[in-house]
């Protein structure tokens, strides 16, 4: 509403003639907001005096545009603001009372001070006076709160006292003292509250004199009062005053949540200094402290803590070492990789898998033999966790990872090959050439698939070498994934389809490794193989060559073989030749395309005459049920007497109709 | 519940204005929470949240659990990772739902057995009408933040995360939106805004487009759809690419739930750690506050205070209704 013409009609409204600022319409400002020339402030000011909710809020709007555009106009705001407040002094509507403190929020003065001191003492005024009142900074706003401290009980009071915690007031720390040992104990609640947020020494000390022997439904406020204190201090350099409150708090004596927060808060300011305290409570038998311990520990930026830990893992008990192999897993560090390493063979379970899991970034080249041997072994949990942290495993390891493969057993060869792709590593891709012909079947395939992953348009021709001798082998499907993953992913404008299509041209006899190339080019969807596989489609010789050729052309990913496959269904070839062809037609005419609907209706058409069977005309059927244009009635209606598919006709034509009803 | 000792966490699935009363108190407590997003309704609600959280040493995760899908991960480590070459511009999609949001409705009886005075809680008093609760109070102002905290809290949850920023924020936001000027509702039903970062990316959200996230670099772009997480890039063989164990990794998550609960257990960080779901929220509060003012806001993410408007720093933080407090 306000974009781009704002900042121009800004500084026209609010320019020299500001004398006149309160008469000039706000149309100019806000675009198309007014139909008609909006009222001055004045008069939107008036009306809303009687504003109550459910009524048009429009004046609303009009007297929060003249608060906001007002901004960079300091005469005119002061005239706003004064606007403002004289409705609260009037007998205008609690609504409006409220809009006009969410105005006085943003814009409001110290002018505004008095007028809402006033309202801070009324039951029914004094939140929505705070609302306004809690933000205008500076001493006065200070004194109108503690001015009406004395003179309220119960929830008028209490948000006040909320907002002078809020607004760190250090001028009502006496006051607020004071109403510690308040009968109310939810006054007593929040003073202990704000006198936490605002904090200092003498906050502090108010807190903790009135902890003593203080009433146990207000302890726990105390607490956090002084935890606060504790912390603001820290913030603010005094150390030692934040010390000695959080070492009063580490005490058993106390609620366990305070003094788990009091840990917690030592761990924060003394940092890798606490580091020895907090290992010394992993290794208590307190779940709760262990935990805490746990929590600060993990929060430390200090290698030199991650190292200690490590050191105390054979000394931790179970529960324990699951918390620190976590905190190691985030935190890696060099010392930890040997009691990790030992972990792996601890008797609880738990354990055993937490520290498969750590060694993943704790380990090294060192740990692929024990991580592959998990990987490779009997226990299926332990196997995954094993896998994982081998795809994680950091540093240069990559050739340690190869020269293991070349002298391990076929099941750790496979693992470490898989384990490869996953990490990406490309140097390997040599060693994954020979590996596709190793004499383990299952090895191959995890080779091609490694192949599939970290090979380029470089080994295109090693993997066509490959595919040709895998002719009949299990891994032939395999080696055709590799070939079409670097094809997919290869630049397109390095025509990475042209070495396959030339070698498939280039190949006599072996129709079985001639259907294999194919079949590779028809699923990289690559348009520059489609001359090839035309010409495979439509050999005279019926063999399995020009079977994956139709099939190729059946599966492509757009129309583009849409005519190929209509010749290919009503020609002279098998009937499973001329069957795949005609689903291929009908997949590809269902698929969206931007050719004119009459077309697509003549080709519907076409697909009629074409087809062999019922099962075939179903299929048109089921596309056309799919049109929306009314003239496909006509391809339908004539089936609706054909008793084989009269029920599927039928079916179509109502779709049809529904698909061309306007929805209501 | 809270006083409960056999209780180790609580879930808070309240309208987005009680959460940061009721995490504040459960921290207080000593409770762990899991708390749907957006983190709070104010920013200055959300850092009371965290510093209760750190300060009583809690588990904590936001809701935000589009971050725990893998393939936003995914693109994220891609981006992260200089996938899309230098990244540049973070488009952010947020069209809006078709609700009416010009209704005009009236004071309506309280229901028999609603609470509804408890309903409002630390929200300033208001006349009852049926559609200010329930589903709809996410397009009133003083109870959410409308589409920009809704589906905003997601998707600029992930910008942040792909932009490596989530636990930080940007140095402006500025922008215009279409506010209802009758009616119940009060949240931008049109808007555009946008942030800039000290790196230098810039996020332009917009009510329009594709629902989701798109990073755009230097040598290309990915685009992460809500929800489901489905991607696209270009080029397309982005989504192929392999990020190495020695790259920047955001790691898998079990499942948001399950994340919360295995860190409950073992005492780390959840994906959607209190601070990340704090600056998150953040950034739809700050789009809504520049919005409502209608002036370019210069942020210091590190103090958390504009730096060129003392007025917009007054919105920061609403007084809490007595007796709530954070």
């Amino acid at each position: 509403m306000y974009r781009d013409s704002e900042t121009r009609n800004r500084r026209a409204f609010w320019g020299p003639a500001l004398h006149t600022v309160l008469a000039v319409s706000l149309a100019l400002l806000a675009g198309s907001a007014f139909a008609a020339e909006p009222p001055p402030l004045e008069d939107a000011l008036k009306q809303i005096a009687t504003y109550e909710f459910g009524q048009n809020r429009e004046m609303l709007s009009v007297v929060e545009d003249y608060c906001r555009l007002s901004y960079a106009a300091p005469e005119t705001r002061s005239i706003v603001e004064e606007g403002l407040i004289s409705l609260l002094k009037s007998d205008a509507t609690y609504d409006c009372k409220d809009f006009v403190c969410r105005q006085l929020c943003v814009i409001g003065s110290d002018k505004s001070v008095p007028v809402l001191g006033n309202m801070l003492t009324d039951e029914k005024l004094s939140n929505i006076a705070r609302y306004a009142l809690e933000g205008i900074e500076g001493k006065a706003a200070d004194k109108a709160f503690i001015k009406a401290l004395g003179k309220t009980s119960g929830k008028v009071q209490i948000g006040i006292i909320n907002s002078l915690g809020a607004r760190g007031s250090e001028e009502s720390v006496r006051a607020l003292a004071k109403l510690l040992d308040s009968s109310d104990p939810a006054v007593a609640q929040a003073a202990a509250a704000a006198l936490g947020h605002i904090g200092g020494v003498d906050a502090a000390k108010a807190i903790a004199d009135a902890r003593a022997g203080a009433a146990a439904e207000v302890k726990q406020a105390l607490d956090d009062g002084y935890l606060l204190c504790a912390a603001k201090a820290a913030s603010t350099g005094r150390i030692d005053d934040s010390m000695a409150i959080y070492s009063a708090l580490n005490n058993p004596a106390e609620a366990k949540q305070t003094q788990l927060a009091a840990i917690q808060g030592i761990a924060s300011v003394q940092g890798p200094d606490a580091a020895p305290m907090l290992i010394g409570l992993l290794k208590g038998d307190d779940p709760k402290l262990q935990a805490i311990a746990a929590g600060a520990l993990r929060k430390m930026e200090a290698p030199v803590v991650f190292s200690a830990l490590a050191g105390e893992l054979p000394n931790l008990g179970p529960q324990a070492q699951l918390l620190a192999l976590y905190i190691l897993r985030q935190h890696p560090d060099a010392a930890a990789k040997d009691p990790i390493s030992a972990l792996t063979k601890s008797e609880v379970a738990d354990v055993r898998i937490a520290a498969i899991e750590a060694l993943g970034s704790n380990g090294d080249a060192s740990s692929i033999p024990l991580l592959a041997e998990i990987a490779t072994g009997t226990d299926a949990e332990a196997a995954k966790y094993a896998s994982s942290s081998l795809d994680t495993l950091p540093g240069d390891v990559d050739v340690a990872f190869v020269e293991l493969a070349k002298s391990a057993s076929a099941p750790v060869r496979g693992e470490l090959i898989r384990s490869m792709a996953v990490r990406g590593a490309v140097s390997a891709v040599p060693y994954l050439l020979e590996s596709a012909l190793d004499a383990d079947s299952a090895v191959r395939t995890h080779a091609f698939d490694a192949l599939g992953a970290l090979g380029s348009a470089e080994q295109l021709s090693a993997l066509m070498d490959l595919l040709v001798k895998m002719n009949g082998n299990e891994a032939q499907t395999a080696a055709e994934n590799a070939i079409v993953a670097v094809v997919q992913k290869s630049d397109p404008a390095t025509q990475p389809a042209a070495p396959v299509i030339a070698t498939l041209q280039g190949m006599k006899g072996k129709a079985d490794v001639r259907a294999s190339f194919v079949r590779v080019l028809g699923r990289t969807g690559d348009a520059s193989a489609l001359p090839i596989l035309r010409e495979c489609a439509n050999a005279k010789k019926g063999d399995a060559v020009k079977d994956a050729a139709i099939r190729a052309l059946a599966d492509w990913p757009t129309a583009e073989t849409l005519a190929d496959l209509q010749a290919l269904a009503s020609g002279a070839g098998s009937d499973t030749n001329k069957a795949l062809a005609f689903r291929g037609f009908m997949r590809l005419l269902r698929l969206p395309a931007d050719r004119p609907m009459e077309e697509t209706l003549r080709l519907y058409g076409e697909a009629f005459k074409i087809a062999a069977s019922p099962d075939d005309k179903r299929l048109v059927l089921a596309g056309l049920a799919e049109i929306k244009d009314a003239r496909a009635l006509s391809l339908v209606e004539p089936l609706l007497s054909d008793e084989a598919v009269k029920a599927e006709a039928a079916q179509a034509a109502e779709q049809i109709k529904k698909n061309t009803t306007p929805q209501q | 519940m809270l006083a409960r000792p056999d209780v180790d966490a609580v879930c808070i699935t309240t309208p987005d204005f009680w959460h940061a009363v009721i995490a504040v108190a459960a921290a207080e407590a000593g409770k762990d929470m899991y708390c749907e997003k957006p983190l709070a309704n104010s920013i200055g609600e959300g850092r009371a949240v965290v510093n209760a959280v750190n300060r009583y040493g809690r588990v904590f995760q936001t809701g935000s659990h589009e971050r725990s899908r893998s393939n936003a991960r995914y693109a994220c480590e891609l981006v992260r990772n200089g996938r899309i070459g230098k990244l540049h511009t973070i488009h952010v999609n947020l069209p809006l739902d078709h609700y009416d949001l010009n209704l005009n409705v009236g004071p309506m009886p309280v229901p028999e057995g609603f609470d509804y005075d408890m309903w409002l809680g630390p929200r300033p008093w208001a006349t009852y009408t049926e559609l200010r609760c329930h589903f709809f109070f996410r397009f009133i102002l003083d109870y959410s933040g409308g589409e920009v905290t809704d589906r905003g809290a997601h998707i600029i949850d992930l910008g942040q995360l792909g932009n490596a920023t989530d636990r930080s924020g940007p140095q402006t936001v500025s922008g215009w939106g279409e506010f209802p000027r009758e009616g119940l509702f009060n949240t931008a039903k049109k808007f555009e805004f946008q942030f800039t970062y000290a790196n230098g990316v810039k996020m332009i959200c917009k009510s329009e487009g594709t629902r989701g996230v798109k990073f755009e670099g230097s040598d290309g772009w990915v685009f992460i759809h809500i929800h489901g997480g489905n991607l696209e890039a270009e080029p397309a063989s982005l989504l192929k690419e392999i990020i190495g164990p020695n790259e920047e990794h955001l790691g898998r998550s079990p499942g948001h739930h399950r994340d919360f609960l295995n860190n409950v257990k073992l005492r780390g960080e959840c994906f959607a750690p209190p601070e990340v779901g704090h600056r998150s929220a953040s950034m739809c509060h700050l789009a809504n506050i520049a919005m409502k003012l209608g002036r370019e806001l210069k942020w210091d993410p590190e103090k958390e205070i504009f730096t060129n408007d003392s007025e917009a720093n007054n919105l920061l933080m609403p007084s809490l209704r007595a007796p709530w407090r954070v």
